[in-house]
């Protein structure tokens, strides 16, 4: 098989058959429950993709790049986890340490100009992602604990710890529990005058797949990571440090989601809440599962998520079908692409069942 | 500061204290116990979350339709049995990565829980279950006047230490988690033992679940389980595997809370987030051997293809 056609029979197909039949599962959910699928597809369709801005709005696509940035670099950070059989849970938590540190520089820290400050914040999400994953890369590689457990672990005590920071040492003096705006010179500018909120993290995000592409495609330590990940006992007997390497992946996996944080703060809320983006971490395990390792068609799934998330409002507005549904679709999704065996089998059986009845009509 | 610490330390009443943290263990451990049938017979699960979940939803919904606690219960715990057999299906028939597996359950429950919840509605309030306020149990130093389930628990953990170190089913499953393809040998059906004991683990987390909306309070709020179906795994691993030190780590996160409470009862606040933390912490240091080894099932997370 040429490599053309292995992309396209070997993961690109499987991965779009599985999200039509994700849509599909979840309009007979809808069905069931008494909602419109076509209504609410429809709505989604328009609220990701087609509806212009207003004075007031920004336009609609722009949106689904903006909610498209995060799960891009998230996505990203899991899939070179999984290239080396690490299973990073914890990139929620490290996109909360990333923020917490991105923000602190951003308001603590006065009087640089924007060309220090702006990286420097920036910086501080970044190592704050790869210190908090590496907690679980260090314990991987030294103790073999779990990274799956550690990491699950890590995330609820980076949401305690935001939590905290934000109503104790960090918080504003007022009302709502956040801290204070980030100096001028720290933020990410947008691309487009308000209301659009297209800002630069995008060309972050675009950036961050061309270095994992390099990384993995053309670097040593891209093969070392891959074969790692492919079969770390034959790794080991080609004379490659694995617990090293178990080491900096999580590192760099966590460098890029303590990043994805970095751009979320830094861009759009300019402060730090107390709650934000709860779940984007989690949902990013879905994008990279869907993306399959390959830098594009990574950016395909956080760009199909990105549009989920953000025409998901509009949606239930407009077709008043409960946003909810989203994370129906998205576990449809991960299932088919994970066990490909499920969705061949539900398929076969359907057509095992069309075609006989199909073919007698025709001959009618 | 300090004497205000030692004043309350002195005016706390430590049996309430102790019931109170033996209440809120109540799920935490019905998880523990659900992950370690799952996890002896060798399938991880981290999907204990969402099948509380969908439990407690269910558990709220039918007890409503039903106007019946004792339907709503069994039709609660039925549902996170049917999430459970998934779990089975995707990670033993089809061999996909059990944590996946359990990513996706997780995703779905919280999907599909929060959308029945806001198309069916919900405005009234299910039945209660009730406490165990009879005469004579009720003045039982800690146990008396406890929810039902907080006792369905602790017969739990006796039954499942039996059930795991005293019968055939317990020997085969731990076989089956330790050495499946010797278990296998000597005539077991490996994966037959791996469902069930996943349902088993399904029906754990539906009692668990049940604990939120027929016990806590009458209503259902998207992802009401916050993270308690985790810290049950928190518990499992840091009771290493077994039932009864489970519950003893389950109170050893539940105590610190309710004396956090306590303190911020007599004006004293403390720094509940960073208490909240205790779990995971102390789960980390846990597998970080730190204390002492920690001996998953050697088997665990590796699917068995005969």
């Amino acid at each position: 098989m040429s490599a053309r056609r292995l992309f396209w029979f070997g993961s690109a197909a499987p991965a779009i058959a599985s999200v039509l039949l994700a849509l599909l599962l979840a309009g007979l959910v809808m069905v069931i429950t008494g909602s419109d699928p076509i209504a609410a597809y429809s709505a989604l369709v328009q609220g990701a993709f087609l509806r212009p801005g207003t004075a007031t709005r920004p336009t609609a696509f722009f949106e689904t790049l903006v909610s498209a940035t995060p799960y891009l670099i998230l996505a990203l950070g899991i899939s070179l986890g999984f290239a080396a059989g690490l299973f990073n849970i914890g990139a929620e938590g490290q996109l909360y340490m990333g923020a917490l540190a991105s923000v602190s520089v951003g308001f603590l820290v006065k009087g640089l100009p924007w060309f220090i400050h702006l990286p420097l914040a920036l910086a501080a999400g970044v190592v704050a992602g790869m210190l908090w994953a590496s907690i679980a890369g260090w314990l991987k590689a030294t103790r073999e604990a779990p990274e799956v457990v550690t990491t699950i672990m890590l995330n609820y005590i980076a949401y305690a710890v935001v939590n905290y920071m934000v109503n104790g040492p960090l918080r504003h003096t007022g009302t709502a529990p956040r801290t204070p705006d980030i100096e001028p010179s720290a933020v990410l500018p947008t691309l487009l005058p308000p209301p659009e909120r297209l800002h630069w993290g995008l060309f972050l995000a675009i950036a961050a797949a061309v270095g994992y592409y390099f990384l993995m495609n053309r670097s040593t330590l891209g093969l070392r990571i891959r074969l790692v990940g492919e079969n770390r006992h034959a790794a080991r007997y080609a004379g490659i440090n694995v617990n090293q390497t178990y080491l900096i992946t999580m590192a760099l996996s966590g460098a890029l989601c303590g990043l994805a944080g970095a751009v979320e703060v830094l861009a759009l809320y300019r402060y730090l809440p107390t709650e934000f983006t709860v779940g984007y971490g989690f949902d990013s395990i879905a994008v990279a599962l869907l993306g399959q390792g390959n830098p594009v068609g990574i950016a395909l799934a956080a760009l199909l998520f990105g549009a989920m998330a953000n025409g998901a409002g509009y949606m239930q507005f407009s077709a008043g079908v409960s946003n909810y549904i989203i994370a129906v679709v998205q576990a449809f999704i991960i299932v088919f692409v994970a066990a490909p065996g499920i969705a061949r089998d539900l398929l076969v059986s359907w057509w095992a069942r069309w075609l006989p009845r199909r073919a007698k009509e025709g001959e009618a | 500061m300090i004497e205000s610490i030692t004043e309350v330390l002195v005016r706390i009443d430590y049996l309430f204290l102790l019931a109170t943290a033996l209440r809120a263990s109540t799920p935490i451990v019905f998880a523990a116990l659900g992950g370690i049938f799952s996890e002896r017979s060798g399938v991880i699960n981290i999907a204990l979350e969402g099948m509380m979940l969908t439990s407690a939803y269910v558990c709220y919904k039918a007890a409503v339709i039903f106007n019946s606690p004792w339907l709503g219960l069994a039709t609660g715990v039925l549902s996170a049995m049917v999430l459970a057999l998934l779990h089975g299906v995707i990670s033993i028939r089809y061999r996909t990565n059990q944590v996946v597996s359990g990513t996706v359950l997780n995703i779905f429950a919280a999907g599909i829980t929060g959308f029945l919840f806001r198309v069916l509605g919900a405005q009234e309030s299910a039945p209660y279950l009730p406490n165990m306020n009879m005469p004579l149990v009720r003045d039982l130093p800690l146990l008396g006047n406890q929810p039902l389930l907080t006792w369905v628990m602790l017969l739990m953990i006796a039954l499942t230490t039996f059930v795991l170190f005293r019968t055939r089913w317990g020997l085969r499953t731990r076989a089956v988690g330790e050495l499946p393809r010797a278990a296998d040998t000597a005539g077991v059906a490996v994966n037959r033992v791996r469902y069930v004991n996943v349902m088993i683990g399904g029906m754990m987390a539906g009692l668990g679940g049940a604990f939120f909306t027929l016990h806590t309070v009458s209503s259902f709020t998207p992802l009401m389980t916050s993270g308690q179906g985790f810290i049950g795994l928190a518990a499992m691993i840091f009771g290493n595997w077994t039932p009864l030190p489970a519950l003893l780590a389950a109170m050893l996160f539940t105590v610190p809370q309710a004396l956090a409470g306590q303190f911020q009862m007599f004006g004293v606040p403390l720094p509940y987030q960073l208490i909240s933390t205790l779990p995971y912490v102390l789960t980390i240091i846990t597998l970080a051997g730190v204390v002492r080894r920690s001996t998953p099932p050697a088997a665990l997370g590796v699917p068995y293809v005969k």
